[in-house]
């Protein structure tokens, strides 16, 4: 085609380049799915946000409110034929329920990739690698956070609490809320030093060399020290094999223990008040559809980026011809003719043609022309 | 520039009055006028005017980096922000109230009037207590004097307005206070200025 592609439309060329670059390969999935994909013990997603669908027969479909979960049932089923592990990615729409005002069904276009099969540190580093040159490719004002489950599940492997305490402090370190998270865990009887490093996790964050210094004299365990040396050496090749790495650790940063196993990742642009990018090690997921496999991941949630795509991406769209219904003898040779190298080329049937009409018809294309007499006349 | 919401009222002049004495000030927020967004440009400043239970969402969608609410408005928009500093003033309680001598009959749900829909809510399912729920806006006091509900979940200062109108306490629920939140996004591309506000504002609360 002979046109422009918008900036949304080159972003995501740019991005389907960049993950066939590293050799993924393009999955399409279906948009509904078994309702108990989502209700056996995966805690990714509330069960409340999915939009449901009864069919007659009584069984319950929803409409995917993620693609991690179609595509880790499909190669939890198909793996034992293949050769190697399972890299792909996708552009393709998920559906929510919004929980606020109104429980409007909303659509969200996301990006993606998966990796499953394989849980070797250097998959990690190829993920981080890819997550970090998909936002370089929004913005050269990004930052990617860093963080591994492993080390906040082995510090609360410490103490005995209840899911509902565990959930409680698990939320009011995600906010950094210092103050009300040492009057909560004041009323239990935990250890002392534990609850020092229970305190110390909201503000665990920053690059990478200063946090895992920080972090490894607050392990309490080996488990937690082991999780501290695989976040060293992933941050040791990546810092070998290649150069500006704007890449944080936040330990606050903790999403959902029960669904991630591994490293979190997550990615911000500046000036847009939410992540973009999100996603992890969920090495547990599959287990769920017959297969056990270490799967890694992550979306980029297109919507987000809508404030960065503003311009208005119908202006100056080529050729349109106006013409009246009977005078047409000799009209489609001329249209045939103009559209043979590609153009955009447009026909348009009007009865009157009035200047303010003219107007807004010159605004949105960049040559206007109208059929009489058997021949085109520039307006 | 960072972008602080303040919230109109006593709480908002309070926190202004706090953040002029160690240094960000805005004297064009000092006049008389009707004017929203206040700007002080050689110190990078913007401040908004907000109404106090919009705050959290101005924060939440990065339109402010920062913002000063009461927990209590905080706590019922549910947006995902940092709470980075209990600033200890706006102390209050959200607390349950009844008539003197209010007997509460457990076979039946218990019919509360209040402003705080989402936090009553919650706070009621985690203690597996059926309710039906009323919204008011305002003088949620009147509820049970009319026979509106049996009891209201509203704030509580002195406990005054209460006692005038023979109500008491029957339930403390949590502690309120004037927090200061931020944009999750702004607050890793703005750390180093929010911090530093952050450390000077522990420090003007020490020396009160």
């Amino acid at each position: 085609m002979k046109r422009n592609l918008s900036s949304e439309e080159k972003l995501l060329f740019d991005l389907r380049n960049l993950y066939e670059n590293f050799g993924y390969e393009k999955i399409d999935m279906d948009i509904f799915e078994n309702y108990e994909s989502y209700t056996i013990k995966n805690d990714a997603i509330d069960v409340a946000s999915i939009f449901k669908i009864v069919h007659p027969s009584g069984k319950i479909y929803v409409l995917r409110p993620d693609m991690t979960v179609p595509i880790a049932k499909k190669f939890a089923s198909s793996y034992e034929k293949r050769a190697i592990s399972a890299k792909v990615y996708y552009h393709d729409s998920v559906f929510r329920m919004n929980n606020d005002m109104n429980q409007d069904l909303s659509e969200h276009k996301q990006v993606g990739i998966e990796c499953i099969g394989n849980n070797s540190v250097i998959t990690n580093v190829e993920i981080i690698e890819m997550a970090k040159k998909s936002l370089e490719l929004i913005s050269d004002n990004y930052i990617i956070d860093i963080s591994d489950v492993k080390f906040l599940k082995n510090l609360f492997a410490e103490i005995n609490l209840e899911k509902s305490v565990e959930k409680e402090i698990i939320s009011l370190i995600e906010k950094k809320n210092l103050s009300d998270l040492e009057k909560y865990i004041a009323n239990y009887d935990l250890a002392l030093d534990v609850k020092k490093v229970i305190l110390e996790i909201p503000n665990l964050y920053g690059s990478f060399e200063k946090v895992i210094e920080k972090a490894y004299k607050i392990c309490l365990n080996d488990e937690m020290k082991n999780a501290i040396d695989e976040l060293k050496e992933l941050y040791e090749i990546i810092t070998n094999n290649s150069k500006n790495n704007k890449l944080n650790l936040d330990f606050s940063m903790i999403s959902n223990l029960d669904y991630y196993s591994g490293i979190l990742i997550k990615g911000y642009i500046a000036d847009i008040p939410e992540a973009v990018l999100s996603g992890g090690r969920y090495d547990k997921l599959t287990k769920n559809y017959g297969k056990s496999l270490p799967a890694i991941g992550f979306a980029v949630e297109l919507d987000q980026l809508n404030a960065l795509h503003n311009e208005d991406k119908y202006l100056n769209r080529g050729i349109i011809i106006l013409y009246e219904k009977a005078k047409y003898d000799g009209l489609f040779q001329k249209v045939t003719e103009l559209r043979k190298d590609n153009k955009i080329v447009r026909m348009e049937e009007f009865k009157t043609l009035d200047d303010n009409k003219l107007l807004k018809i010159k605004k949105r294309y960049n040559e206007v022309y109208l059929f009489e007499n058997k021949a085109l006349k520039k307006l | 520039m960072l972008k602080i919401a303040l919230p109109k009222g006593r709480l908002g002049d309070k926190t202004y009055k706090m953040l002029k004495k160690i240094g960000y000030d805005c004297a064009a927020l000092e006049e008389d006028s009707r004017k929203l967004v206040f700007e002080n440009k050689e110190k990078g400043l913007t401040f908004f005017l907000v109404k106090p239970s919009d705050v959290s969402i101005y924060v939440a969608k990065g339109a402010a980096d920062i913002g000063i609410v009461g927990k209590d408005c905080l706590d019922e928009s549910g947006e995902k922000v940092y709470d980075l500093l209990d600033l200890g003033f706006g102390k209050c309680k959200f607390s349950i109230a009844a008539p003197v001598g209010f007997v509460e009959n457990l076979d039946r749900p218990l019919v509360v009037a209040t402003k705080f829909t989402n936090f009553a809510k919650e706070y009621f399912a985690k203690k597996d207590r059926k309710i039906e729920l009323i919204k008011l806006n305002g003088s949620v006091e009147l509820g049970p004097l009319v026979g509106l509900s049996d009891v209201i979940l509203d704030l509580v200062e002195t406990g005054t307005t209460l006692k005038e109108n023979n109500l008491e306490v029957i339930e403390d629920c949590c502690d309120i206070s004037a927090r200061l939140i931020a944009n999750i996004s702004s607050f890793k591309f703005k750390n180093e200025i929010i911090e530093e506000m952050v450390e000077k504002i522990k420090e003007e609360l020490k020396n009160d």
